[in-house]
């Protein structure tokens, strides 16, 4: 007997001869916040109407609360979904939008009003409850789907990329919004996007897709600090992480990266010593670069002013570099600089290979 | 049970009693017609009981002169209506898609001929040819009644009259269809050529009516295989007459059956009627192509 | 100048369009001596003789009853089918779609008499002669292929997403059909209803057939067979023929733009 919020095992499936889930393993906790991140196209949201039970798979399992609901109907697995395009009924007033689950659970009058109103004041929308969804703008709109979601408390919610039709500004402010609300209500939510920066600010747990294939499932410093592939390390982090083709060469037992003319000494990876002399791939933060001393040079080729900071691109023996910093910098001119360490990853092959202090 | 098969199983259930319809009420009689064809069959004369007799009764329609009448009718019948039905139709559609106040009254005002019922405008049209006192005759001899003419006791007039009558209520509808494809055309397209100079013709003749021919062989297809079911109009206006100059197929089928009782025979006219305007109607689908069924 | 032409075109379009019916209509109104009168009469003397003369002596009010009977049956049964029909076509993944809408598309094209005798037959077994379902039956049949490509049309419009959000808020398919669908496509589904009534009060082949007694005899049936004593009774069959009529033309005006799409939509988008 399992009691994790949500357990899905082995989920595969193909829409015709195209496999979009392959192999879908991942457990989300009570209140856990779960991002599904990955590019479109990578399954995020057939996994996510699986959960529902809108779209069927083609094997594995799915456990809601404990109880398997592998092949149940939508309406007895208790998930609720707030959809991409809202989904609001447009025949329907705000409130009858939010009573509409209610109406069709079959409670009673009394309790459907006092639900609506209560969802309604959490959401700021009771003065809109009258109002017909093409009379909303885009952020009340929303709202209204959320409140529709989240008034018959299922066990868990399930958001496909419900801020991608935001503008921009709305969307962080929703954003701040969501996670309050998750904290505030605690239920456990499944997220669909391909936004980074949604995943990284909302997530407790991210899972990667690529491909209909699980990447890394980690929390969002994990992800970013430790990511498992190439894949992930390019995926996650703006501007994107600088990586660098060349070969790893053991000088006095001391691992060395040596691309070109480029050369730098790396800390201790894990097994480096098997990698002797092997073609690896060198990712630099953008972030890890710091610019105004160090052993290293380069030349200034552009300079991106983000306000508090600069995006720099740095031109080193040949190959490109780009910087994020604080430092001074200026067009044409040659910088020093160095690594911190910490932004160094490693890849062979497409994996990446561990630190030695990371354990 | 998975949710996939039983969503399957649902929408089966769901399309079921349209289906149950549909085979029961049209495929099994359009097959049944052809087992009845190949048997004599009296109504009124069940003591005759219903032998089968083989192609008999196709032999015997091959030797039918009335039934060869009918055929050239029909044909005749098919392409001269729809020529004029889409004739019409293009120009009422062109004027209907142009901007101009009250335009919605025009269009209304277009379809009342497709609502009227046929019978009501096949007695209409009767009652406006008719030889003492209808409005054709007045308006071609005024007041000179022994010129009147009984148009309709005439081979040519009658089935010139039916054509009339038959372009008068179906033109709206091949307009409709055409307004449609008008309407699909994006106005771009006509901007940019005033830009480069075209004046009306070349816009209707280079833009147009190019873009205009999937709309154009779909009025086409509906006004022909509407034009092979004629009957109403016959019925009322000629009985077929004078001389079976206005016999078409469905009204010949019809009085056989139905008027002299003679079902088997009567299917073998009506499998023939079926097998024409599925081959007419195979040929047009294949040249509209796939897009009717998207 | 290219708007005179369009101005004398419009206006001989709408003169032919409506110029023969008013006709009929003006004659409905005159008498006996002003129908057969030369030159003809134009302005009628507003006498409703013929149209007492009509329901007196011809029935009319019979033969409105039963095509009102016959037509609203035909309508409600059609348009319920098709929206059973239309959903699991344009929703639903139905195995063999494409060619259960080319079967109907099919249907919808030959002409009546290749499925009159068999029909004939059915319904004699059945003893639906001379009744309203026998004649229901096959305008419901002729009727469903209209049907179900309007409504289908209409469905394939909505958002998908509408269906699925019903779904998980606990509504069964059938539930996101009645509650969802059918009240966001109401216009089609209206448009589609006004299609088959007038197909059904208009229609005339199988109603000839299968109404044989006149007291069960539709409106066309029985325009066509006004049969005066010597003459034929043209000022009675133009007030019948106006009765008949009248209700179509008031729907048209109303629903001018509705008709039209749905006309359209039957035929061009499928």
């Amino acid at each position: 007997m399992n009691m994790e919020a949500l357990e899905v095992v082995g989920i595969k499936k193909s829409f015709g001869r195209v496999r979009v889930l392959d192999d879908i393993s991942f457990k989300a906790g009570e209140g856990e916040f779960v991002v599904m991140l990955g590019p479109s196209g990578c399954g995020k949201t057939t996994m996510l109407r699986i959960i529902a039970g809108l779209e069927v798979q083609d094997e594995g399992y799915i456990y809601i609360g404990g109880k398997e609901v592998t092949n149940l109907n939508p309406k007895l697995r208790d998930v609720a979904m707030v959809f991409q395009s809202y989904a609001l009924y447009p025949h329907m007033t705000v409130y009858e939008n939010m009573a509409f689950p209610l109406k069709m659970r079959k409670l009673n009058r009394e309790e459907i009003k006092q639900k609506v109103r209560q969802t309604a004041e959490l959401l700021r929308i009771d003065d809109l409850l009258d109002r017909k969804p093409r009379e909303l703008s885009g952020g009340q709109r929303q709202r209204v789907a959320i409140g529709r979601a989240i008034v018959r408390s299922p066990k868990v919610f399930l958001f496909d990329e419900p801020l991608s039709n935001l503008d921009a500004q709305l969307r962080a402010s929703m954003r701040v919004e969501l996670r309050r609300l998750h904290e505030k209500i605690g239920s456990t939510s499944i997220y669909v996007t391909h936004d980074q920066i949604e995943a990284m600010t909302l997530a407790d747990k991210i899972i990667l897709l690529e491909n209909g294939v699980i990447q890394q499932i980690g929390t969002p410093e994990e992800i970013y600090k430790k990511p498992a592939n190439l894949f992930v390390a390019t995926f996650v982090g703006t501007p994107m992480i600088n990586l660098l083709d060349g070969t790893l060469i053991l000088k006095d037992g001391v691992p060395l990266f040596k691309s070109g003319e480029f050369e730098i000494a790396l800390p201790s990876f894990k097994e480096y010593f098997a990698l002797d002399g092997k073609p690896v791939v060198l990712g630099i933060r953008p972030e890890a670069v710091t610019i105004g001393k160090g052993p290293y040079r380069a030349t200034v080729r552009q300079i991106e002013h983000l306000g508090s900071e600069k995006i720099i691109y740095l031109e080193l023996k040949g190959k490109d570099l780009v910087a994020k910093t604080h430092g001074p910098a200026e067009t044409d001119r040659a910088v020093c600089f160095d690594f911190n360490e910490d932004g160094l990853h490693l890849f062979y092959g497409r994996e990446r290979i561990e630190r030695i202090e990371e354990g | 049970m998975t949710p996939a098969r039983r969503e399957r199983l649902f929408s089966v259930v769901l399309i079921l009693p349209a289906f149950l319809f549909v085979l029961i009420f049209a495929f099994f009689p359009i097959v049944h017609s052809f087992w009845l064809s190949l048997h004599r069959i009296v109504l009124g004369l069940p003591g005759l009981g219903e032998p089968f007799v083989g192609a008999e009764n196709y032999i015997e329609l091959l030797n039918d002169r009335v039934a060869l009448r009918a055929v050239k009718n029909t044909f005749l019948f098919v392409f001269v209506s729809t020529f004029f039905e889409i004739l019409f139709g293009l120009l009422i559609a062109l004027v209907i898609h142009e901007r101009f106040k009250g335009r919605g009254i025009v269009r209304a005002s277009v379809l009342v001929p497709w609502a009227v019922p046929t019978v009501v405008s096949s007695q209409m049209w009767r009652f406006i040819f008719n030889d003492k006192y209808g409005l054709i005759n007045f308006l071609f001899f005024g007041g000179d009644v022994n010129a009147y003419r009984a148009w309709l006791a005439d081979p040519v007039y009658a089935f010139v009259a039916i054509v009339v009558a038959d372009v008068w209520k179906t033109s709206a509808f091949a307009a409709l269809l055409i307004l449609a494809g008008l309407q699909a055309i994006p106005e771009d397209l006509y901007e940019a050529a005033k830009v480069d100079g075209a004046g009306w013709w070349q816009r209707f003749f280079k833009i147009t009516l190019p873009l205009l021919r999937p709309a154009l062989l779909i009025a086409l297809l509906f006004r022909t295989m509407d034009a092979f079911r004629v009957f109403d109009l016959v019925f009322v206006m000629t009985q077929g007459g004078p001389a079976d100059s206005t016999n078409v197929l469905q009204f010949y089928g019809y009085k056989k059956i139905f008027a002299e009782g003679m079902m088997g025979y009567g299917s073998a006219v009506s499998v023939l009627v079926f097998l024409i305007s599925f081959v007419v109607s195979m040929f047009y689908v294949r040249m509209i192509g796939k897009r009717m069924f998207r | 100048m290219r708007k005179w032409i369009l101005w004398a075109l419009v206006m001989v379009i709408v003169f032919l369009s409506l110029g023969p019916f008013l006709w009929f209509v003006d004659t409905s109104f005159k008498t006996e001596v002003e129908v057969t009168a030369i030159p003809p009469v134009i302005c009628p003397s507003g006498s409703v003789g013929f149209y007492v003369s009509s329901i007196k002596n011809y029935r009319l009010l019979s033969y409105v009853k039963n095509s009102a009977i016959v037509a609203t049956l035909t309508t409600l049964i059609t348009i319920l089918l098709s929206l059973f029909a239309g959903y699991s076509v344009a929703r639903l993944g139905l195995p063999k779609r494409e060619l259960f809408m080319k079967a109907l598309l099919v249907v919808s094209m030959f002409p009546q008499i290749s499925i009159a005798g068999p029909v004939w037959r059915i319904l004699y077994r059945l003893g639906w002669l001379n009744t309203y379902q026998g004649l229901v039956i096959p305008y419901v049949t002729l009727t469903l292929p209209l049907g179900v490509w309007v409504v289908a049309s209409f469905f394939k419009q909505l958002p998908e997403d509408l269906e699925d959000a019903a779904i998980i808020d606990g509504c069964s398919r059938l539930g996101a059909l009645f509650r969802i669908m059918v009240p966001l496509s109401a216009p089609g589904v209206f448009t589609a209803a006004i299609l088959v009534f007038i197909y059904a009060w208009n229609e005339f082949f199988f109603a000839l057939l299968i109404m044989t007694r006149q007291d069960v005899q539709t409106l066309p049936v029985g325009i066509a067979m006004f049969q005066g004593q010597y003459t034929l009774p043209w000022g009675e069959i133009a007030a019948a023929s106006t009765v008949a009529t009248v209700p179509l033309v008031l729907l048209v005006f109303v629903f001018q733009r509705r008709i039209i799409s749905g006309l359209s939509a039957g035929a061009i988008k499928g």
